[in-house]
């Protein structure tokens, strides 16, 4: 039984800075950032790191991405090693492979209107836009639940949220395979943050991305991992399907993550279900189709 | 700790040792040939050959160079007009238009330039700092808004033209002060202020304004901070507030620069010495210019370069004994 | 009902139709909106809310350490005595001594240039008359070891950026702790913390409140958080409190369409479907597209 080539695999990943001492004639302490990671993202699922402070996860996402070079390890992209690509390899791998940041207000240009942003990977790669920036950015931005009639607007006029959505249209623009979401909704608003989940579940479903999904909040892991690795002071400490690490975890330290979380009694979860059924009235409050924003 | 000094150390030599040559070098390249003009009037080519040769001129850049870096060191012996000069280490040159050793000239105007640097550092300091503060406490009211117009005059007159101001008013008017001369302070206490005071307003004024500024904003910022909220929260005396959780953080850095700005002073306040007509390193400088005294330019520089360059190692060090995060490192 | 017991069932707390407003260029603006709520003695309450809620400022309002431009209106009763309104001296001595305060960041919250002790033990020398600096830093090592710092009599010498940003956020409870407060209001106090460090942090507010019966006001926009730390909620939008009640039955059984939909879009860790199906955007400041 062959398995199929994952979209991205990385093996033994090693990223180690130089701890720099004043002093130039005493010899540079080195710290291991990322301790022999390997992990592997398949066509249409989500890969969640996991982990704390310290625990290497975004940099990991940042040698995933190549915004920084390992010192030692592969990176491969659809079968072809990509670990040194350079020029045109490099751009293909880059109209690839996309990330969205944590902090949409430093990640956006505030002086840059929606559509200049969006566009920007095309413009940079070379590409043609299809069907002229306008129509693509409007395109783009009804996908994401905002209000196409802004896309001349500059970016410090938006909401965190919204501005979190024209980082997700400025991803979708090239395309991509694989999606690097670096602790994309941890600075959202409990609500905002349902919504964006819910809008990056729905464009995988679409397009059959993969995601590469950083994040230090388990519970919201939980929504959207297929499959979790959780890391630790530089290593994955175990990896495994979203319900075996989340209901058998089998290394001490997942299990001391999952204990730590604080969580609704679910006991009172299910009496509001019980109570809103007999209510009569339904727990969502509106039809599918509605991404509210306009 | 001690590491750091040593490199600091190292540093600076280096810096030093970059500033000679460079400034050497530029002389050596640009000027015009200092045979010439010491040979003066009623010149033969055969003097000017003779005087390049007693001055080692005929001889390649590098010789000239380490020889004027060895004199730093040991000490050099002049030819004057058939007579040889001792010049000890640090031997800084010798001034054919003054018939002096350099170095003696620099020892002799050194102690006016400090009076002057120093004594105008503490009042730029003073009040800069207080006008400082007082702005951010009363920010937005008139207070604050006279001290910025204050402090934007202050910078856009010219120092000579205040100079010159001031001494009419004062000396020339009102008759309260004398014209500034050199006193010595042993010599006449009363005098040796009332002499300096106006040399020291001409040159606090400037720098006050800038240090009014500038504490003003790191007032205004340390307010915001969170820990100054904290401070609050738990209820301590406004004025403890203010001394440890304010003023402490926000004046630390102005102190740093201050150490910065005196050291570079100490290499003359130019213009100030000049118009008031006191003879400090600045008007050496001045003069040695336009006379065009290479020994004495070359000196008056790299004293110049001196001071701020140890004056930056100093700050450094500074900075280490008073902020305790430069000093211990995060050990979290 | 004689007096004394209806001194020890009267609220330690009691907040009345508090308004907060701010003077802008706009015109006053009213972040806080006629809120009452009361804090039983020995008690924890949680205030919930997203940004742009007015949940800070309710905390900042009870402390008298608005912005400037921000004035309050209303009652603010701390067992019997008024604060609103009282003269600065005298909150000042119910600041850090009655009521302590525990906010988000701890690295910005602790001064950098002054070690650990010093600031522990500020709040006991400003205080209490008669104190030698001896005494006070003998209470600021014990407040320290009561917050579990291993090594406190050295650690206590230590700045702060040589703890990490757990151990920073125990000083600051040790801060709070030397002075014995009646009530302690924690604003965001565990947001910036990783989530094993999270729970010791709650884990210890607990315990504190077990050993000294001080009450708590937990300000957050963490559900679960406040599910599993305090008896009463309310639920703060815009403002205005939406829902005020027991924490059990505000969530399973809600009254106020927002906290449904709050509820809603809170991510579980023990269930996917179901619950994450808000599609409505809640809070004002995101449905006003453009500035």
């Amino acid at each position: 039984m062959s398995t199929p080539t994952p979209l991205f695999r990385g093996t033994n990943l090693v990223k180690e800075f130089r701890t720099g001492s004043s002093n130039p004639l005493g010899r540079a302490k080195t710290f291991r950032a990322v301790d022999e990671v390997s992990l592997e993202v398949h066509r249409g699922e989500t890969l969640a790191l996991v982990g704390e402070s310290g625990s290497g996860k975004s940099t990991t996402a940042r040698l995933v991405a190549r915004l920084m070079d390992p010192t030692h390890g592969t990176l491969e992209f659809e079968g072809a090693d990509v670990t040194r690509a350079k020029g045109a390899d490099l751009r293909e791998f880059r109209g690839a492979v996309q990330v969205i940041f944590q902090d949409p207000y430093s990640s956006l240009n505030p002086k840059h209107t929606v559509e200049r942003l969006v566009t920007a990977p095309l413009v940079y790669q070379g590409r043609k836009i299809p069907g002229g920036a306008r129509a693509f950015t409007r395109e783009l931005m009804e996908r994401v639940g905002l209000n196409p009639m802004h896309s001349e607007r500059y970016a410090s006029q938006f909401s965190g949220g919204q501005a979190q959505r024209i980082g997700i249209a400025r991803a979708l623009a090239v395309s991509p395979k694989l999606v690097i979401c670096d602790e994309a909704v941890s600075a959202l608003d409990v609500s905002v943050q349902a919504q964006v989940i819910n809008l990056l579940r729905d464009l995988q479903a679409d397009e059959g991305f993969g995601y590469l999904f950083i994040a230090h909040d388990l519970a919201v892991v939980r929504q959207i991992a297929t499959r979790v690795a959780v890391m630790s002071q530089g290593a994955i400490v175990e990896t495994g399907s979203r319900d075996d690490i989340f209901e058998r975890p089998t290394h001490e330290y997942t299990t001391t993550l999952l204990r730590a979380v604080p969580r609704i009694n679910p006991e009172w979860d299910r009496r509001r279900r019980q109570a809103e059924a007999s209510r009569g009235a339904s727990v969502a409050t509106a039809a599918s189709g509605d991404e509210a924003g306009r | 700790m001690i590491r750091i000094a040593g490199s600091r150390l190292l540093g600076m030599i280096i810096v030093l040792f970059l500033v000679t040559l460079f400034t050497y070098a530029i002389f050596f390249l640009l000027s015009a040939d200092p045979a010439v003009q010491i040979c003066g009037k009623n010149c033969t080519p055969e003097r000017i050959e003779q005087i390049r040769l007693n001055l080692g001129l005929d001889q390649p850049f590098w010789t000239q160079f380490w020889g004027y870096v060895g004199g730093l060191f040991t000490g050099r012996t002049f030819m004057v007009a058939g007579a040889s000069v001792e010049c000890a280490a640090p031997c800084l040159g010798y001034s054919f238009q003054t018939s002096q050793l350099v170095g003696d000239m620099i020892v002799q105007r050194l102690p006016i330039t400090a009076t002057i640097a120093i004594g105008a550092a503490v009042l730029w300091l003073l009040g800069g700092v207080v006008a400082g503060v007082l702005s951010a406490v009363k920010e937005g009211k008139f207070l604050d808004r006279f001290f910025a117009g204050l402090t934007l005059g202050s910078m856009s007159i010219p120092n000579y033209v205040l100079a010159l101001a001031l001494q009419f008013i004062f000396v020339v008017a009102l008759g309260w002060l004398p014209f500034p001369q050199a006193v010595k302070f042993s010599d006449d206490p009363v005098q040796w202020f009332l002499n300096f005071i106006l040399p020291w307003i001409v040159l606090a004024v400037g720098y006050a304004a800038v240090y009014t500024r500038l504490t003003r904003a790191n007032v205004i910022d340390t307010l915001q901070e969170n820990y100054v909220r904290t401070a609050r929260a738990k209820g301590l005396q406004p004025g403890l507030v203010w001394r440890r959780h304010a003023l402490r953080p926000a004046l630390t850095p102005i102190v740093t620069i201050f150490g910065m700005d005196v050291a570079g002073l100490l290499g003359g306040a130019v213009i100030t010495e000049t118009v008031f007509g006191l003879n400090g390193v600045g008007k050496l400088t001045a003069d040695s210019i336009t006379a065009n005294d290479q020994p004495v330019i070359m000196a008056v520089t790299l004293l110049s370069a001196f001071f701020v360059i140890v004056g930056n190692m100093v700050v450094d060090l500074l900075y280490t004994a008073i902020d305790p995060r430069v000093r211990t490192g995060a050990s979290a | 009902m004689t007096d004394d017991v209806n001194k020890n069932s009267s609220p330690l707390l009691s907040v009345r139709d508090l308004t907060v407003s701010f003077r802008t260029a706009q015109g006053p603006v009213r972040v806080v909106r006629n809120l009452d709520f009361d804090v039983p003695r020995g008690g924890a309450l949680g205030i919930v809310g997203e940004s742009g809620s007015g949940k800070s400022m309710t905390s900042l309002s009870i402390m008298g350490l608005l912005p400037k431009g921000g004035t309050a209106t209303g009652s603010v009763r701390f067992d019997g005595t008024e604060l609103l309104g009282l003269a600065e001296r005298e909150m000042r001595g119910v600041r850090g001594d009655r009521i302590a305060m525990i906010f988000q960041d701890p690295l910005s919250s602790l001064n950098p240039y002054y070690k650990v002790g010093t600031q522990i033990a500020e709040a006991y020398l400003s205080h209490r008359s008669g104190v030698s600096r001896k005494q006070a830093r003998s209470v600021a090592i014990e407040a320290m070891e009561r917050v579990h710092i291993r090594d406190a009599a050295r650690r206590v010498d230590h700045y702060p950026h040589q703890f990490s940003g757990g151990m920073r956020q125990r000083i600051m409870i040790a801060m709070a702790l030397s002075m014995e407060p009646d009530l302690i209001i924690a604003d965001e106090p565990t947001t910036a913390l990783d989530v094993t460090v999270q729970a010791q942090i709650l884990d210890l507010l607990s315990e504190i409140r077990q050993e000294t019966g001080a009450g708590l006001i937990l300000i957050t926009h963490d559900l679960a958080v406040v599910s599993e730390v305090t008896d009463e909620i309310v639920v703060m939008r815009e403002g205005v409190a939406v829902e005020r009640g027991q924490v059990e039955q505000v969530f399973s059984d809600p009254q106020a369409d927002y906290t449904r939909r709050l509820l809603d879009a809170v991510p579980r860790i023990d269930d996917e479907i179901g619950l994450m199906r808000t599609t409505d955007i809640l809070i004002p400041s995101e449905r006003r597209s453009v500035r």
